[in-house]
């Protein structure tokens, strides 16, 4: 066991941090508990739909590492469907593609004819990957005399790269002119063996397609990427599935395999020869090598697929590949969340967004203010974490916490929070504070959730998690369950007001709530007591689940059909509800010192007998 | 012939007053040393050779009882830092390099940005050090580097003192 814990220790989140959770993770345990009572395994949107505050609210998080849990500053929001989304559970669409080195933007047709690579003068260093620069090689020789030997009818530029020191002479590669490059290059490439293989193939199935009757049924567009070299083919292997020629022969050979058809037989033959004759020359080569600088590496192998040499004395040299930028959807509501701004000539070096819908401009972010005491924690000594909400909305929004049942109260008391009816006077019954450590179904609690969603379609009420899961997150090792109290369960948070951000503060008239540490413009600070309750060592993290609502003044219009259930229709607007679970780490128990008392209360003793 | 005359012009050395230097350093010919930079030696002394260029920030630590020699024609730049290592000619330090304890550096080395040589580490010549932690050989031209060595050591023995308070050593 110990090994597992040192592998998962990798993927522990540094301390101390405050985490959310994502609903994808809420729907894939759903789907999981539906998959195992039920032996079906369900699809992504009836499952979806059905997700409201109730349902997160029986799915806490149980395992604490950057796969399952992200930062604030990672996740997006959809206000349409009001849920928050990570990287994992969003699509992303193409939107243009550019070179990282001269930024042009390259048209999507070019995209396809030059193999995703820079049209320009763009190469890349075979050793490193970095950009290679055109070098003169006059400039190399400013002072001496004998630069008359270099005309301009021989070759003087080679490409050199900056960050390794390689030269393109290395590979005894140079060019005519500084530009056009590409081209140059196309000629010399022809000659390589690999380059006149696929030249000699490419002409004999064309030579097969225009005598076939069925030209019909081939692809053009497929067809036109033949006439490339042979990286091209690289590209797309479905090419060779639409040369109809090939497929044939190749069953043939499989079956006949006496009657070997006279052209396979012929460069069979041919291959097995040479293939050995290569062979037996690179081992030779490679026993009286004197160091392993010559060879290469895997990476600068796979970067030359077509022919994968193991000397660095035959690695060519590649163009730029393309790099792309992203637009990135919600799932369920096809809504775009972020979009980069395109202007008319879709410039790369754009980095504004036209749209963007980050989490924390929607969130009430969370922060950790402070520890009270500032110390270590020990084992059952009780610790004050002050948590700072701020609310980044122009609206008003009421939060309501609840945390997970605490290890002594669990078998006597059924936590209910209590909700304070004098600050909840603008919004009427709404299912927000969800009751938890009930074993009953959700059904049962909340009425009004039931009946806005569409109901699932499979018989059990698999939202509520079996008795097994909840054992299970406890006896996680490394992790201590710690006793939670949360004081103020429900608050309001005052909105966002731009205008006000550098005012002084005023002193609040009003009392304070029980539990509150302090409200400043747009942000309220909580006191959280904790009590951790595990061994030496053990990560002190707690989950604690958050819902708020927010209130829309104007109304939506009425072909917007809510697509979740979590709407709340008012008379002077739509309330919104929004809850996601937050996982908090504070830090790792650590070992009382008795010595230290010790040496304290020495120290105390002297003071007093000076 | 050109190389030659150039040569001539550097003689001295041209040494900013803002430096901080302690204990026994010997200069060659024809070095630039530029503010700020840091040459202490509490251990042997420091044998610096000739037309060597040392830019900002540069510091330079002998802590041990051997000598520490460090050849010609290098130039070291912003925050290169050497600690009780031997350093050969020709060579390249670019920013922030490291040269750790006992190593040695030999003739024609190019270390890059931010790039270390480890401790007791011996680099053979014409070695180039990259990315991280990576190395290779390479072909130097020899000739076309000097060549621009001169020009940035008589550029900087013109304008260095102009902009800086310099004596020449």
């Amino acid at each position: 066991m110990e090994h597992l814990n040192k592998n998962n220790n990798k993927n522990n989140i540094p301390f101390p941090y405050v985490y959310y959770q994502c609903t994808c993770q809420v729907v894939s345990k759903i789907r999981r508990d539906i998959f195992f009572s039920t032996n079906q395994f369900p699809l992504k949107e009836p499952v979806e739909s059905e997700i409201n505050s109730t349902t997160i609210s029986h799915f806490p998080p149980t395992h604490f590492n950057h796969y399952r849990l992200k930062s604030i500053y990672n996740l997006y929001f959809c206000p349409s469907c009001c849920e928050i989304h990570c990287p994992d559970c969003v699509k992303n669409d193409f939107l243009c593609f550019y070179c990282p080195n001269c930024l042009f933007d390259v048209p999507q047709a070019s995209v396809v004819s030059e193999q995703n690579r820079c049209i320009r003068n763009c190469f890349e260093c075979p050793v490193c990957f970095n950009v290679l620069t055109v070098v003169s090689q006059k400039d190399v020789l400013p002072t001496s005399a004998s630069t008359s030997s270099i005309t301009d009818e021989q070759n003087s530029y080679y490409l050199a790269c900056n960050v390794c020191q390689w030269k393109s002479l290395e590979i005894d590669l140079s060019f005519d002119k500084s530009t056009g490059l590409y081209l140059q290059l196309q000629k010399k490439e022809s000659v390589l063996p690999h380059e006149v293989e696929f030249q000699n193939l490419r002409n004999y199935y064309d030579k097969c397609l225009r005598s076939n009757s069925n030209m019909n049924s081939i692809n053009t567009k497929r067809l036109s990427a033949l006439f490339g070299n042979s990286s091209s083919l690289l590209i797309s292997p479905s090419i060779i599935s639409h040369i109809p020629d090939l497929k044939t022969k190749l069953i043939l050979a499989k079956r006949e395999n006496n009657q070997k058809s006279d052209e396979y037989n012929k460069t069979n033959d041919n291959q097995d020869s040479t293939i050995l004759m290569e062979d037996e020359l690179e081992m030779i080569r490679l026993k009286n090598l004197e160091n392993m600088e010559e060879l290469t590496s895997l990476e600068q192998k796979l970067n030359q697929p077509e022919d994968q040499p193991k000397f660095l004395s035959h690695l060519r040299i590649h163009r730029i590949p393309l790099r792309v930028k992203l637009q990135t959807k919600c799932n369920k509501c096809e809504k775009i969340l972020i979009k980069q701004e395109i202007q008319k000539m879709k410039k790369p070096s754009n980095i504004r967004f036209a749209i963007k819908c980050f989490a924390r401009d929607y969130i009430p972010n969370i922060f950790i203010q402070q520890l009270i005491p500032n110390k270590p924690l020990y084992k059952d000594m009780p610790v004050q974490v002050l948590l700072k909400f701020v609310n980044p909305l122009s609206q008003e929004i009421q939060v309501s916490l609840t945390t997970l049942p605490n290890k002594q109260n669990e078998n006597e008391n059924k936590s209910k929070p209590k909700i304070d009816t004098d600050i909840k006077k603008s919004a009427p019954k709404s299912p927000m504070s969800p009751i938890f450590g009930r074993r009953t179904s959700s059904l049962m609690a909340s009425p009004k959730a039931r009946k806005r969603g569409p109901s699932l379609k499979i018989s059990t009420a698999p939202i509520i998690p079996t008795k097994i899961k909840e054992e299970q997150y406890k006896k996680s090792e490394g992790v201590s369950s710690c006793n939670v109290t949360v004081l103020a369960k429900n608050f309001k948070i005052p909105a966002y007001d731009p205008l006000k951000e550098f005012e002084n503060e005023t002193e609040p008239t009003e009392q304070k709530q029980v539990g509150i540490f302090e409200k400043k413009k747009n942000s309220v600070s909580i006191v959280v007591e904790v009590r951790p309750t595990g061994n030496v060592n053990d990560r002190v993290e707690f989950p604690i689940l958050v819902t708020y609502s927010f209130v829309n003044d104007q109304k939506e219009v009425d072909n917007e059909t809510p697509i979740s259930p979590n709407y709340a229709e008012l008379s002077h607007g739509v309330q919104k509800f929004v809850s996601f679970w937050t996982v908090i780490g504070i830090g790792k128990i650590v070992e009382e010192n008795i010595d230290n008392n010790k040496d304290n209360k020495n120290k105390e003793n002297k003071n007093k007998k000076k | 012939m050109a190389e030659k005359k150039n040569l001539a012009n550097l003689e001295k050395n041209c040494v900013c007053k803002d430096i901080h230097f302690d204990g026994p350093i010997k200069l060659g010919k024809g070095n630039v040393i530029h503010p700020k930079a840091h040459l202490k030696s509490s251990g042997g002394p420091i044998y610096i050779g000739s037309y060597n260029i040392f830019e900002e920030r540069v510091v330079i630590i002998n802590e041990r009882n051997d000598p520490l020699n460090i050849g010609d024609f290098n130039l070291f730049e912003v925050g290169t830092i050497i600690h009780n290592a031997d350093i050969g000619s020709n060579c390249n330090f670019q920013p922030r390099a490291h040269a750790e304890s006992d190593s040695k550096v030999q003739d024609n080395c190019i270390i890059g940005p931010k790039c270390l040589v480890p401790p007791k580490v011996e680099l053979p010549q014409n070695t180039v050090l990259y990315g991280a932690n990576k190395r290779r050989k390479h072909k130097p031209d020899v000739k076309m580097q000097q060549s621009l060595h001169l020009r940035h050591l008589t550029y900087l023995h013109e304008y260095l003192p102009k902009h800086n308070n310099c004596s020449l050593i």
